[in-house]
């Protein structure tokens, strides 16, 4: 694959057009990062999405890309209204995994020595790791107002502020969903998940503030030196993972209906305007508002965890959204195309919209400073704030990074976990770790990921991003 | 014949299956001499991956019956029913006394307990069966199949 690789510039690389893609790919990464990249079939997953009918410009894959399925993580790919495609395979089965990052009044020093209190209350407050069930009993009825109203459906019920609102994408709602095209199966799995974190990578992270790079940005954010931050990270949970499974179902029916080549079956779709791409948007946009509500309940939990781990009332925690963000999603956005605005329908699969400043999906609050994006790295390293750029508008639909990328599979850092303690040699660096599975902690250890610090160099460097601030964690649950 | 629940399941998964280094997600390569024991050693396989170490007992029933519109449509129904029946119910695999294809047709009868924290360490929730790099092939006279689950 490396010698077909064209080097564009220190940060982008393009897979030439060859064979049935109908547009080059474009692989953003610095060249120290090109061995790890080539050596996994997500490139490969590239070239496969730049197969599909009606995709513009280029399929893309951001520098955290790895083997994902059908689509590689870290994918983005903008699809024509009238002659392209939607694909569930494109969104991922995780709907709407998300991340979103709170403040606090709090600085470091006001939590010293109190960290495992608060990780303890975390882990006691907010249900974590695989069969874990919710403390919210839905209806019926309640479930499909989650599916239509999203976190206005946990603010309208106490959980969070109608503040909280405005800093989500979409402020917490997005529009277009149809509970109806939501099966039996997605709503039993939903059901009881409703408020829970689930496992894998998923995690709440309680960090401060180690860096700051853009001042007067990061003022802006409300952040500054030492301060306490957390980090949610968790998605639609079962409900995401059937709706995905039963549209992949439509979806393959629908590819041979409307002819489409697929190089591999997990890439199917269906043309945007058809009825099977529209009943799947419908469905899509439901699990979307489902990981909105599951990210607004958690956060009431984490502020009730604070209050009670300190003994301090909510003005002394106060506890803000900074911005929230969804990174395995699909929208209808406008955008410009050989110098004409035009409506298309951008897959993010793994990587985050990083719209620029003057956007109008950009909270008012922030419209100047461009859309805040949120990058997790691993649970021994560091996370980034970043905001979106107008170049970003320019080269990549507005899009960027969504994390550090997995580098080990999960065989690989289980064997390399073996005859250690992850959690001392974590907690001797600082970090103190709660986990539901000692196989998760081995999974998720810091060098099965990327240096989270290289992706966001990479996507500085190619001026789709602009770093704001890092963080550093200081204890974590682990699902 | 006594013997402790399950182990004859798991003895015969290890014999069959390989187990794939995907980077992010987890893979099997299931092979057999049936299609019905392909089936069974495919699901005995996922139940490995969710929960590795212990061996379950035999006190929940289900069956499922299934059609799909090819073989391995009906691979990825047979495991996403069963994942549906871990994730709702909280069962946990331990036996398929029955289990018959009838051309694109699936009926079997599944027995298991349902999770106990206090005992089970389970490892990993499988949030589906994909579509990627599937394959159920008749090879000679053996039956083989890959499957991919993002978890």
């Amino acid at each position: 694959m490396k010698e077909n690789l064209i080097k564009i510039n220190d940060f982008l690389y393009e897979i030439p057009k060859t064979g049935k893609m109908k547009v080059p790919a474009r692989i953003y990464a610095t060249e120290n990062m090109l061995a790890d990249i080539l050596s996994d079939n997500a490139p490969e997953q590239a070239k496969n999405v730049a197969c599909l009918p009606g995709i513009v410009g280029y399929s893309f894959a951001m520098p955290d890309m790895h083997w994902g399925y059908g689509f590689p993580i870290g994918g983005v790919a903008a699809f024509d209204m009238d002659d392209g495609v939607i694909s569930p395979g494109g969104v991922g089965y995780d709907i709407n995994c998300g991340v979103r990052l709170l403040r606090t009044d709090l600085s470091r020093k006001d939590v010293q020595g109190k960290i495992t209190h608060i990780v303890d209350a975390l882990f006691a407050s907010i249900p974590s790791g695989v069969g874990s069930t919710g403390p919210v009993r839905l209806s019926a009825a309640d479930e499909k107002k989650v599916l239509t109203e999203g976190a206005h459906w946990a603010v309208a019920n106490g959980y969070g502020d109608r503040e909280d609102l405005d800093k989500i994408e979409e402020t917490g709602r997005m529009p277009g969903a149809v509970p109806d095209y939501v099966s039996d199966h997605a709503l039993k799995r939903g059901k009881a998940q409703l408020g829970t974190l689930g496992s894998g990578n998923h995690f709440v992270e309680v960090g401060y503030v180690e860096q700051v790079f853009d001042e007067k940005i990061a003022a802006r954010l409300g952040l500054f030196k030492n301060q306490v931050t957390v980090i949610v990270h968790t998605g639609s949970r079962g409900l995401g993972h059937q709706i995905c499974d039963d549209f992949i179902k439509v979806m393959l029916g629908a590819a041979d209906k409307y002819g489409i080549y697929l190089p591999d079956r997990q890439l199917c779709c269906a043309p945007v305007r058809s009825p099977e791409g529209q009943r799947y948007l419908g469905a899509m946009a439901a699990g979307v508002n489902f990981a909105f509500c599951n990210r607004q309940l958690i956060t009431h939990w984490t502020r009730e965890a604070f209050m009670r781990a300190l003994c301090a009332g909510p003005k002394t925690v106060n506890m803000r959204v900074v911005y929230e963000v969804a990174h395995n999603i699909a929208k209808i956005e406008e955008h410009k195309v050989n110098g004409k605005n035009k409506k298309l329908c951008v897959h993010r699969k793994g990587a985050t919209r990083a719209f620029g400043p003057g956007h109008p999906a950009v909270p008012e609050s922030y419209r100047d400073i461009g859309q805040p994006v949120l990058i997790p790295g691993d649970m021994g390293r560091y996370s980034y704030v970043l905001v979106g750029t107008e170049n970003a508008m320019r080269e990549t639909f507005g899009s960027t990074c969504h994390g550090a990328g997995r580098v080990l599979s999960r065989k690989k850092a289980l064997k390399r976990a073996q005859g250690r303690s992850l959690y001392r040699e974590l907690l001797d660096k600082g970090i103190y770790v709660k986990a539901s599975s000692k196989a998760t902690m081995a999974e998720e250890m810091p060098e099965a990921y990327k240096n989270v610090s290289n992706v966001v160099d990479a996507v500085a460097g190619a001026g789709i991003s602009k770093i704001v601030a890092r963080l550093k964690p200081m204890g974590v649950i682990k699902g | 014949m006594s013997r402790e629940p399950g182990v004859w399941f798991r003895v015969f998964i290890m014999k069959n299956v390989t187990f794939l280094d995907h980077t992010a997600d987890t893979g099997i390569l299931v092979r057999a001499d049936s299609l019905e024991a392909l089936f069974s050693t495919s699901a005995g396989a996922m139940f490995h991956i969710i929960c590795p170490r212990k061996n379950h007992n035999k006190t929940i029933n289900h069956s499922i019956s299934i059609t799909a519109p090819d073989i391995e449509q009906l691979l990825v129904d047979w495991l996403s029913e069963l994942n549906f029946l871990f994730q709702t119910k909280q069962f946990l695999l331990s036996d398929i006394p029955k289990i018959k294809i009838d051309y694109l047709s699936l009926w079997a009868q599944v027995s298991g307990e349902r999770v106990d924290f206090g005992v089970h360490d389970i490892h990993v929730e499988i949030k589906a069966v994909t579509y990627h790099k599937l394959y159920v092939r008749k090879i000679n006279h053996h039956w083989g199949a890959q499957i991919i689950f993002d978890i």
